[in-house]
């Protein structure tokens, strides 16, 4: 199945979402010559993993009857599936769950082509200058008490996504002021020199080199050609006008307020074509009283032991999110965008109290694929999936030419 | 289903990793993956190994039951590119292992360990007569296990202390012999400065103290080995790093360059009101007393009662809210005082009560720095006006304050341009205590004050403590004095410029001496010749775009200093040969013991040539080390031997943990302790177990110490540790707040197992887990650490029923083969661990769901000895001094070079421990010996 090109009516769209939004000639411009297929992507992920019985259907295929937590999903059968038996092949409790999106351990990174590139980064790779934001990085919060560590670059850095909601707005939606903005251009251009004469710095020092050196300095030469290029890219943008949302500067604060609004704001940045690439971390400062549970900590929830009380405080901070993802999802099919957006929800631990990375929560939604609602891939140890070959599945639909992607070993069949 | 392709061959790098020495392997950096092409999963790879071997005889290595114990114990550990280990290019020279060797091992070893037998499917007869590289890695395991005294087992005939020693020295020599005769010596890859490194050179390139306002925050953490940041070959340049590099050296450089006018040093002074926007409490406070047209004669801070609206305790200067108007150092004075500490209690009832309740100490003050930046004018959101401080945040000054009696405080603080200070209420008193106390309150009121109280309490507005004798502080008068300037242009300026002003014809001399101190040696001018064109261009475009000539020049030369602090001559450690020169010498020790740059007495011997002799070497290193930048080396190398900084990474869910501050107090506990080792010379055997430690009151009470026995030992002098060292916070004066160091009563908390810090960086937050904390151990303590898990074995589920203890569970999960081998050395340490929980604090029974306890079991046996508890634990520990030793100088020799060791460093580290010996292995002494060490000045 060929994603749908959405030929919807944008006023329409914005009135579904309750923004209104003026759109500059220039966006529209933009709009109309890119290519005929716009795709995006946009991952949501938590640090902690989902309780099994609330999250994973116990039927497989279309009409699997939905647990407590994929209510939400009712309407939205046919738009999503939830797989089973996928992972990374690994198990090292929270220090493995920072690969969800890549395959790859941090660590692990120095001996892979692309790093530990995650998803995210590696659609975005070819987004660059195409809009605003090659890619948005946000949380609902701090990650205080357990951090999601969701987005990675190729060269192994840790990607800090932007955890007020405020600023994802002035992000998108501000225009700098012209004094601020002159002063940023001068800024780039100045920065732009000082690249030029450390390059050459860089060069001399080269022929001094030994190999082992030379090739650590291989490193230096490209971050300082990628910096530039960046530069570059962000200055065209400098003197473009952002587009106008009709809705105030929201305020900041606990992970329970900041998520439906970051929900929002992220429909806007991909109904805008501020970006077609964002992250949504869900981090483990939750503030669990907002959902009438006694406060503990996520992360302590998450410990719970089998405790019965502490399993049920759990899935109400899960259902939250699943709650407002399905908002989030169903914001995006009014208007027809959701086809042409790949949504994937998860997270990169498995078990949170057993801390294991195995059997991962993991939920595909839009993308115009041909959706299952419950898939179980092979559980039996020879046979198993990589999770990675889901990633390279939805790389390729994105766009991307390529016939890996961390780990995999190929792609999925199971929704086409 | 899935379309399956083919594997592509397994990427390796090109590096060999076989880190002879113990095995130092990262156990929680490299694990198992079933589809990982580079998979760093031993069990796999011996088998893997000795197939591509050319062995002449099979070593069998079946992948089951028991033979996972030995497989394991001869695995290669750090993987990465382990196949060009074999690769022709490294290839070394055969050495034969000698007939001591042979003697031994045909007395001790070959009953189970020949090709007929193979006991754990291990054959040591397979590995031939010499070390070779198909062997090496095979001989460097075994002579591990023999060395640890691992093998043989302890139910068979043990050797005597001389035959093992004479083996293992043959052996030894063996191993090293095949290791030197590689072509190419394993030499430290160009080191990148490490985030502390960077803050701490700018530091004192430029005499600027950046803690405060650290330019390196937005920075990616930087890649660990082994726990340190400092290994070469794994730290990372990326194009988000350089960009970092761009701001941070503008950032620096707008701080110390300064051709601006001498700003004026002014004296402000702030009467009450000082928060003139909080409504609630002080709101109250301002009407009542402009109500009655009074001046108002203070300010209150005072403790929130539950479910009461508002912000009470914190503070802004209102007043001064734009802030202060150019960056410096400002001195700053509070006239406050204690009020209504002991309402509804006598002093003797509040300290004989609980010595550690927060009313029995001085009330406390504490400020921080705050900002406008990023306020909402618009939504009226005054959060970062009167709001708590961001979590985790320290406060500047803290001062106990004396009660009843308004006394000024003062102190003297950096404060950007823009930031204003705060102040607020630190005892944590305890909503339900101030809760009574206001409920107590009302009975006390007559008539006519329960009138006037009603009056100003118009609409519930719950200004109660305003009337009520609840605890508080009362702000009288605020003074703000500053910039305090000791010289025009400041110190940091002319570092840079020198005393002369500057001038454009300057701008070539002044790069090369700034480059000269930041590149850490001499410098040609042609080498700074890029540079200064990119100072020639920017002074003309600037001239051409109208600006002032003289304004042109100046922000030009910044862009040149910019650009010596993006070079990669300044970010990267440069070495050109394998034996170092003077300042390259001179650069490891300085970033050793310092984390720093060389300073100029450092860089006159480096210039001399003298640094080659280690006599010299040891002379500046004392130097280095009686030097305050020493401290550096303790907080870096702590976080990489201990991996201290992991403490706090997974928060606590333990709410004592934030109330007390006990995060900051375990860190310094720790440091304090291993600081007055290293200053004093003290032996390392105190880390292991001690008769004292170093508590401050919040410690005091998490390890249930009696505080009277503690108390008077505040303010007392000890060796080595300069008062400084034991104020909690950076400036003001608050005894309550100190650290002192204690006696032990009982050994329980002796040494570094029974500090908080390792408990809670061993643990998750939640709970504790024996196996983690075991791991930890043996790994960081003796050197040896286990094996990751291998894949799909089932995971020992927590469970807190109460039905079964982690120790049930674990008992099961030994009793399967494949996990017996690793998990019975490392699971008895951690179980002897388990009478502390997870943030550290001592426990006899495990917490069930529904109030349940379940008695823990903390005995088990280490090393063919039994033991009771962790205090018989630790005296078994306390018998592998030696090992101990030998891991210690392993971690120095790691940071210091700025590698991983391998078994060609194994002589290095044996003339080191075998020196430090005699003394009983005292820590300065190993550090000495590290920079007197010819691994010191080899690339």
């Amino acid at each position: 199945m060929t994603p749908s090109t959405s030929s919807y009516s944008r006023r329409h769209f914005l009135r579904g979402v309750g923004v209104s939004i003026a759109l500059p000639w220039l966006e529209t411009l933009a709009r109309a010559a890119a290519p005929a297929q716009i795709q995006r992507f946009v991952c949501v992920a938590n640090p902690f993993g989902m309780i099994r019985d609330a999250f994973f259907p116990t039927e497989e295929g279309l009409k699997a009857a939905l647990p407590r937590n994929l209510m939400p999903f009712e309407g939205l059968r046919g738009k999503f599936t939830v797989f089973s038996n996928l992972d990374h092949g690994f198990s090292v409790g929270h220090a493995a769950t920072h690969m969800f999106l890549s395959g790859v351990r941090a660590t692990a990174a120095a001996g892979m082509p692309e790093g530990n590139i995650s998803l995210d980064q590696f659609l975005a790779s070819q987004m660059a200058g195409q809009t605003r934001f090659r890619v948005l990085n946000t949380a609902a919060g701090s990650g205080d008490g357990g951090g999601v560590e969701l987005s990675w670059t190729r060269t192994g850095v840790l990607v800090p996504p932007i955890q007020k909601v405020s600023q994802v707005f002035r992000m998108l939606f501000a225009e700098d002021p012209a004094e601020q903005k002159a002063a940023l251009a001068a800024r780039y251009d100045r920065h732009g020199s000082i690249l030029d004469a450390v390059n050459e710095q860089a060069r001399s020092m080269n022929r001094r080199f030994s190999s082992r050196d030379q090739e650590k300095l291989e490193q230096y030469f490209t971050a300082i050609r990628e910096v530039e290029q960046s530069l570059q890219q962000e200055k065209a943008w400098l003197f473009r006008p952002r587009p106008k949302a009709n809705l105030a500067e929201p305020k900041d604060g606990p992970v329970s307020r900041q998520l439906p609004v970051l929900f929002d704001l992220v429909a806007l940045a991909l109904e805008t074509d501020s970006t077609r690439v964002a992250t949504i971390e869900i981090p483990g400062s939750f503030d669990d009283a907002a959902v009438g549970i006694q406060p503990k900590s996520y992360h302590g929830y998450s410990h719970h032991g089998k405790d019965p009380t502490l399993m049920e405080g759990m899935r109400k901070v899960e259902n939250y999110q699943t709650l407002h993802l399905a908002r989030f999802l169903k914001k995006l099919d009014g208007p027809g965008l959701l086809d042409s957006t790949q949504v994937l929800f998860g997270s990169g631990m498995g078990d949170g109290s057993a801390h294991t990375n195995r059997d991962l929560p993991v939920l595909l939604a839009g993308g115009g694929y041909k959706h299952r609602t419950h898939v179980v891939m092979p559980a039996e140890k020879e046979k198993r999936v990589p999770l990675c070959n889901l990633y390279l599945t939805m790389a390729q639909r994105f766009g991307v030419e390529t016939h890996s992607f961390g780990h995999s070993k190929g792609t999925l069949s199971e929704l086409s | 289903m899935s379309s399956e392709k083919s594997d592509p061959s397994p990427k390796l790098d090109g590096k060999v990793r076989t880190s002879a020495l113990s095995s130092m392997q990262v156990s929680d950096d490299d694990s198992t993956g079933e589809w990982g092409q580079k998979n760093p999963y031993p069990h796999s790879t011996v088998p893997i190994l000795l197939s591509r071997s050319s062995l002449a005889r099979r070593v069998v290595m079946r992948e089951a039951g028991a033979s996972r114990l030995f497989a394991t114990l001869l695995a290669v550990v750090t993987i990465p590119g382990f196949a060009a280990s074999l690769g022709a290019s490294t290839s070394g020279k055969p050495s034969l292992i000698g007939k001591e060797v042979h003697a031994f091992l045909s007395t001790h070893c070959m009953d189970c360990h020949d090709d007929s037998t193979s006991k754990g499917d291990v054959s040591l007869e397979a590995l031939g007569a010499s070390v070779t590289d198909a062997t090496a890695i095979g001989w460097q395991r075994a002579l591990e296990q023999i060395e640890r005294g691992t093998m043989p087992p302890a139910k068979k005939k043990q050797p005597s202390a001389s035959e093992l020693e004479t083996a293992a020295l043959a052996l030894e020599k063996a191993v090293v012999a095949f290791a030197q005769s590689k072509p190419s010596r394993e030499s430290t890859v160009l080191r990148r400065l490490t985030r502390t490194e960077y803050r701490r050179t700018l530091e004192d390139l430029l005499h600027l103290d950046l803690k405060a306002t650290d330019p390196t925050k937005e920075f990616p953490e930087d890649t660990r080995t082994h726990g340190f940041a400092s290994v070469g070959e794994r730290l990372i340049t990326s194009s988000f790093l350089v960009r970092q590099y761009l701001a941070a050296a503008q950032d620096v450089l707008d701080r110390a360059v300064h051709f601006e006018e001498r700003p004026e040093s002014r004296i402000l002074s702030f009467l009450p009101p000082f928060d003139k926007t909080s409504a609630y409490l002080r709101g109250i406070e301002r009407d009542w007393y402009a109500a009655k047209r009074q001046p108002q004669p203070f300010q209150t801070l005072a403790y929130k009662p539950p479910g009461v609206p508002g912000t009470w305790g914190y503070m802004s200067l209102d007043d001064l809210k734009q802030g202060v108007a150019v960056s410096g150092i400002y001195s700053i004075r509070v006239l406050a005082e204690g009020k209504f500490r002991h309402a509804n209690r006598t002093e003797r009832q509040l300290s004989s009560a609980d010595a550690f309740h927060p009313l029995s100490q001085p009330l406390r003050l504490a400020m921080i720095r705050n900002t406008l930046a990023g306020l909402d004018r618009a939504a009226r959101n005054y959060d970062a006006l009167v709001g708590p401080p961001p979590s985790g945040a320290q406060p500047l000054a803290a001062w106990d304050l004396p009660d009843d009696v308004p006394a000024w405080v003062e102190c003297q603080v950096w404060l950007d341009a823009g930031q204003f200070p705060k102040f607020w209420l630190m005892n944590n008193i305890g909503p339900e205590s101030v809760a009574n106390l206001t409920e107590n309150q009302y009975t006390r009121l007559d008539k006519k004050q329960l009138a006037e109280f009603e009056a100003a309490n118009m609409g519930n507005r719950n200004g109660d403590p305003m009337f009520f004798e609840t605890p508080r502080i009362r702000l009288h008068k605020i003074e703000v004095r500053g910039p305090i300037l000791e010289q025009w242009p400041p110190a940091s300026h002319r570092a840079i410029f020198g005393d002369a002003p500057y001038t454009s014809a300057a701008a070539g001399r002044v790069l090369r001496d700034f480059a000269e101190r930041a590149w850490r040696r001499p410098v040609a001018a042609e080498e700074v010749e890029p540079i200064l064109q990119l100072v020639r261009a920017a002074e003309r475009n600037a001239i051409t775009a109208g600006t002032a000539p003289q304004s042109a020049e100046q922000a030009a030369i910044k862009e040149g200093l910019q650009a010596v602090l993006t070079a990669p001559e300044f970010i990267y450690r440069e070495e050109r040969n394998p034996q170092l020169d003077g300042h390259e010498i001179a650069t490891r020790l300085s970033y050793f013991l310092w984390s720093s740059v060389p300073d100029e007495k450092l860089r006159q011997r480096a210039a001399s040539g003298d640094l080659a002799r280690p006599e010299a070497r040891r002379q500046e290193a004392e130097r280095m080390l009686a030097d305050a930048r020493s401290d550096s080396f303790v907080a870096d190398f702590l976080d990489g031997w201990l991996r201290m900084h992991k403490l706090g990474s997974m928060a606590p869910v333990f709410s004592v943990y934030f109330d007390d501050n006990l995060e900051p107090a375990m860190r310094t506990e720790t440091r304090l302790f291993f600081k007055r080792l290293l200053q004093t010379n003290g032996p390392i055997a105190d880390f292991l177990d001690s008769d004292y430690t170093f508590v401050n009151r919040a410690l005091a009470k998490h390890y249930r110490m009696d505080w009277k026995t503690v108390e008077p030992n505040l303010g007392q002098p000890i060796a080595g540790l300069t008062s400084r060292d034991f104020h909690a916070h950076a400036a003001g004066s608050a005894p309550s707040q100190d650290f002192a160091l204690v006696k032990l009563t009982d050994r329980r908390r002796g040494g570094l197992l029974g500090q908080a810090s390792v408990l809670t960086l061993t643990a998750n937050g939640v709970d504790t887990s024996p196996v983690i904390r075991g791991s930890w151990l043996v790994e960081n303590l003796l050197g040896t650490p286990p094996s990751p898990p291998p894949p799909n074995v089932p995971v020992v589920e927590p469970d807190i029923r109460g039905a079964t203890t982690i120790r049930d569970r674990l008992e099961k999960h030994r009793s399967n083969a494949t996990c017996f081998g690793c998990h019975q050395l490392m699971d008895p340490p951690g179980f002897a661990l388990e009478t502390f929980d997870a943030i550290g604090a001592w426990r006899t029974k495990y917490k069930a769901a529904g109030g349940k306890e379940l008695p823990i079991d903390p005995s088990g046996e280490f090393g063919g000895t039994s033991f009771a508890d962790i205090v018989g634990f630790k005296e078994l520990l306390l018998q592998r001094q030696p090992q101990f030793a030998r891991n210690l100088v392993e971690k120095l020799l790691t940071h210091a070079l700025g590698r991983e060791l391998t078994a060609a460093d194994r002589p290095t580290v044996r003339h080191i421990v075998e020196k430090a010996a005699p003394a009983g292995f005292q820590l300065r002494d190993l550090v000495l010996l590290c920079c007197e060490s010819e691994a010191l000045v080899q690339k």
